[in-house]
């Protein structure tokens, strides 16, 4: 089930994606409104990073195209931010948390240049908004995971997008981070951004989501949460791993949707 | 005493240049990269040689900064594309482009000032012997006027592109999505990298360029914990360890090359020692606190 949207922010189309000629993503085709909290689901190794990394030109795709703002991407580069898997760099590196937090604030253009005044306190603001603000000066390989998720985002809310795709921003983090992260996202969606998140527990995912695309290679469903998360559909994107799905049905049932929706 | 200060001139100037762009390969992961090119460049200088270059000159460096630049490549090549391990690939290239380097010496160079106890270990006390050419009305030693250009160059690379170096070694992927080229800088770097190789080894030596493209870096590592300031303790050791291992090759009337590497690797043991025992007294401290 797939639902199509007017004037989408993201359109793909036909996409498909492949490692040592074995498809990662297979077919893709979907549309995602403006202004949402959209998490991208799917059990593990079913393509879900690979699509973000794709959105972004980051893998080679095989087939298919993709807009963004009804654009090429060279185009609209300023008006996304892309927050990769913390693993992804090594923490180790001699930076402190504003530098992080500052690398927001670079561009092709200023990439030989020099910070202004504004860059900084744009920065100082995000890394406020994350509460950083007091370890700006840190070495980020002193920081806990869930310190460092939030530098990344401190770094992503400076780019002041409009697009935000986040890969995996509550893997490794404590309750109490997750839920300012969350809180953080529903305080962007706002102010008008979308946000695009790879998540992969089902039971959460039904409270912070509003459209849900379920993936698994192929794409199976895209639409609001209410209409998407059936058990019919969580069966096809998961197979048969009934236990967990059964669970999820009754807490379906038993949660009737408490969208946060105001 | 005019010998001594020509050597350790030359070997600071070397040091200076490879440590603050040994500093990102170190970062990187990709010290073993500086030592595949610094191997590897050799058939490029060979070639040059017998195309009518002499030691020391401007055909060398691009003949070599090509072989730099193609080992980068069928690095990143065989890598990417083959799914061979980094290191393995880094190992079949070099060798493979050194060995061929060797062979094409022994075979055209026979009687001529190159062979391969000249490449691997330089000769630091020879610099002396070279006569002085006039560069822009200065009397100096050419391969001494190179490095000083070689210094200029990285400096100016470092200082100018250093947002640029910096982001895509810390965070490739994001660098991308901004629509930074992330494969160009990979290729600055790694030309710079063979420029300096090129340039010092005729002094130096591949082994002592090695020496101080890693090890000066990597010990700043340690106790480093921002990018400028690691550059700059780089700088330093590297320097400083010209400095000492001259006087150590002159108390004990050995080669300069070899001395300065080893103060080099001494250098570093201090200094993770160093560390190693202020971890513990840091430690101490905080579960002192705690009671």
């Amino acid at each position: 089930m797939i639902i199509h949207v007017e004037n989408p922010i993201v359109e793909v189309h036909d996409l498909t994606v492949s490692y040592n000629s074995k498809p990662v993503l297979w077919n893709v085709d979907f549309t995602l409104p403006v202004g949402q909290m959209i998490g991208i689901i799917g059990p593990n190794g079913a393509g879900k990073s690979t699509l973000l990394k794709s959105l972004m030109d980051l893998v080679p795709t095989s087939s298919g195209f993709i807009k963004l703002f009804n654009d090429d991407l060279d185009k609209v580069r300023h008006k996304i931010s892309y927050v990769p898997q913390r693993e992804s760099v090594d923490w180790d590196f001699p930076a402190s948390v504003m530098d992080v937090a500052l690398m927001g604030r670079y561009k092709p253009k200023n990439i030989f240049g020099r910070f202004t005044k504004e860059d900084k306190e744009i920065a100082a603001d995000c890394l406020k908004r994350v509460n950083m603000l007091d370890y700006a000066n840190r070495q980020i390989s002193q920081l806990s995971g869930g310190q460092q998720q939030r530098a990344f985002l401190a770094r992503a809310l400076a780019q002041q997008a409009d697009l935000y795709l986040m890969d995996e921003p509550f893997a490794g983090v404590d309750a109490a981070t997750e839920k300012s992260i969350v809180d953080l996202f529903l305080s962007m969606k706002k102010e008008g951004k979308t946000i695009l998140v790879v998540h992969h527990d089902l039971q959460s995912a039904i409270d912070y989501f509003n459209w849900v695309l379920l993936i698994n290679t192929r794409l199976v469903a895209s639409g609001p949460v209410k209409e998407v998360f059936t058990t019919e559909l969580l069966q096809e994107t998961y197979g048969g791993q009934l236990t967990l799905l059964s669970k999820i049905g009754d807490l379906i049932k038993e949660k009737q949707f408490p969208m946060r929706e105001q | 005493m005019l010998e001594d200060w020509t050597v350790i001139i030359t070997a600071c100037l070397v040091a200076a240049s490879c440590s603050i762009i040994g500093c990102f390969l170190v970062l990187r992961k990709m010290a073993m990269v500086g030592d595949a090119i610094s191997h590897a460049v050799l058939p490029g200088i060979v070639i040059a040689f017998m195309m009518g270059g002499k030691m020391g000159s401007w055909y060398l460096l691009v003949g070599a900064a090509a072989f730099g630049l193609i080992t980068t490549f069928l690095i990143e090549f065989f890598n990417k594309k083959g799914g061979v391990q980094q290191d393995a690939s880094i190992g079949v290239v070099f060798t493979s482009l050194f060995a061929i380097g060797i062979i094409l010496i022994s075979l055209y160079t026979r009687n001529v000032d190159l062979d391969q106890e000249c490449v691997l270990y330089g000769d630091l006390d020879s610099v002396y012997l070279e006569l002085q050419e006039p560069f822009f009305g200065f009397m100096i030693k050419p391969t001494i006027f190179q490095l000083l250009v070689l210094l200029l160059v990285i400096s100016t690379l470092v200082i100018i592109g250093f947002r640029g170096l910096a982001l895509t070694t810390f965070d490739p992927a994001y660098a991308a999505t901004i629509g930074i080229s992330v494969m160009a800088w990979h290729y600055v770097l790694m030309g710079a990298v063979s420029i300096s190789t090129v340039i010092s080894f005729n002094s130096v030596g591949a082994i002592l360029v090695v020496a101080f493209l890693i090890t000066p870096a990597a010990t700043a590592y340690l106790i480093s914990s921002k990018l400028i300031p690691m550059i700059l303790l780089a700088l330093l050791f590297g320097v400083t360890a010209s400095f000492l291992g001259y006087l150590l090759a002159y108390k004990i009337n050995g080669a300069s090359s070899a001395a300065i590497a080893t103060v080099l690797g001494l250098q570093f043991v201090v200094v993770f020692i160093l560390k190693l025992f202020k971890d513990k007294i840091v430690l101490l401290n905080r579960n002192a606190g705690n009671r």
